[in-house]
């Protein structure tokens, strides 16, 4: 890692973007506009939503980039989502395949899991 | 980016004037043409989305508009007082932790440490806290208007009017075993409008049935309404009656909007009016 703070501030920030689509980042249209244009509708995470995190690298060899190197960059927001996703699954049973995944998606699926079983 | 792109033009406008008055008096004279300044966070927010004000008149620093006191059996706010001097506040905690906790659970510490109660309860915004734990409490406002003073039930704020300021907040002393809690469900978690909020108080009676019930729910219209619940006194506190409690609160009107739907709020309100109502019924118990 050629320079480890940026590098991590990059992860980190990567996670906390991946966080805000996966579960607050809302994003509402009508007639052609934003319904929420400004922050205290659209929900961004914050300092106190954000969990503590611990970034590690392994080293690997890019033959594409110079000198084997590799950009760091939005990479780390792509897994967030969907290991959410599979969290809320194994936790409570039902998956969630649309972004953000809120408490009320949620609820709604357990609802329907609920209802389901009581038909079988 | 030019200017134009703002919802107002600020070399456009003439600046507001801030008045600052030594005592209530001087300030009542000074607020016939201009408004009432708290904190002063629900009139940036107005500014920003293109309301200034001609004049403001500085109010929480007067003497006797801060603090917490006792006049006769009641627990007197002063209007001017900080959300963060009433979170920990100890008379308010030992006596009614709702209000105290509704307080604490607005926006974030430093948002706190600049909104009053009275410029809370003042915006009318159904979507504050205070007001929701301050209906179920059953406290009441004093209001100095040009008229004079008169005491209403904090609910009625939107019979405060040009040249009217609140001035004190008035809560009854709690009876021996009576307990109060507030309910606040954030859809992010942190730092933002209620989903949904919700304040019981339960009073219990020697025999351990229910002397008192009052639940009050915010974020919804016309809020904070009161639930009836009357006819519920009396009753033996069982999970059927917390249910009931539940049922009755979620049959008012909470609106769509990018929190969550109406129809998620109401379920939310059944589920979190039964807990604010154990809790109170739990701190009722244990006085």
């Amino acid at each position: 890692v050629l320079n480890p703070p940026l590098a991590e501030g990059q992860v980190e920030g990567a996670i906390a973007q991946g966080l805000g689509m996966a579960l607050t980042e809302r994003f509402h249209w009508s007639d052609g506009a934003p319904t929420d244009p400004s922050f205290s509708s659209y929900k961004l995470p914050t300092a106190g939503f954000m969990p503590h995190l611990n970034i590690q690298f392994a080293e690997s060899y890019e033959p594409t980039g110079p000198f084997g190197a590799k950009g760091v960059g939005e990479i780390a927001l792509d897994p967030v989502p969907s290991i959410i996703a599979s969290a809320v699954a194994d936790a409570v049973g039902v998956r969630i395949s649309e972004l953000p995944i809120t408490a009320e998606k949620v609820y709604w699926g357990m609802r329907a899991a609920r209802d389901e079983e009581r038909v079988e | 980016m030019s200017s134009k792109a703002l919802p107002f033009n600020p070399a456009q406008l003439s600046p507001t004037r801030l008045l600052t008055p030594a005592t209530l008096d001087e300030a009542m004279d000074l607020l016939h043409g201009a408004a009432p300044l708290g904190g002063g966070v629900g009139l940036s927010l107005a500014r920003r989305a293109g309301h200034r004000r001609q004049a403001l008149v500085a109010v929480a620093h007067l003497p006797r508009l801060s603090g917490v006191w006792r006049i006769g059996s009641h627990i007197v706010i002063g209007a001017g007082t900080r959300l963060a001097e009433l979170e920990n506040e100890p008379t308010l905690v030992q006596a009614w932790p709702a209000v105290a906790d509704a307080a604490g659970g607005v926006a974030t510490a430093r948002i706190r440490r600049l909104v009053t109660l009275g410029g809370n309860l003042a915006a009318n915004d159904e979507t504050h806290d205070p007001p929701v734990a301050l209906a179920a409490v059953g406290a009441t406002m004093t209001i100095r208007g040009p008229a004079g003073t008169r005491t209403v039930p904090t609910t009625a704020v939107g019979d405060v009017g040009q040249g009217d300021l609140i001035t004190d907040v008035r809560l009854p002393a709690p009876a021996r075993r009576l307990g109060s809690a507030y309910e606040k469900f954030l859809v992010r978690g942190v730092w933002e409008y209620a989903c949904v909020n919700v304040a019981a108080v339960a009073e219990l009676g020697e025999d351990d049935r229910l002397a008192d019930l009052r639940v009050a729910v915010g974020s919804v219209e016309g809020g904070p309404v009161l639930i009836a619940l009357d006819d519920l006194q009396g009753q033996p506190v069982s999970d059927g009656l917390i249910a009931e409690c539940g049922r009755r609160s979620g049959l008012v009107n909470p609106r769509d909007d990018a929190k969550a739907s109406a129809v998620y709020k109401k379920h939310m309100i059944t589920e979190f009016t039964q807990r604010a109502v154990r809790t109170a019924v739990a701190r009722a118990g244990a006085r």
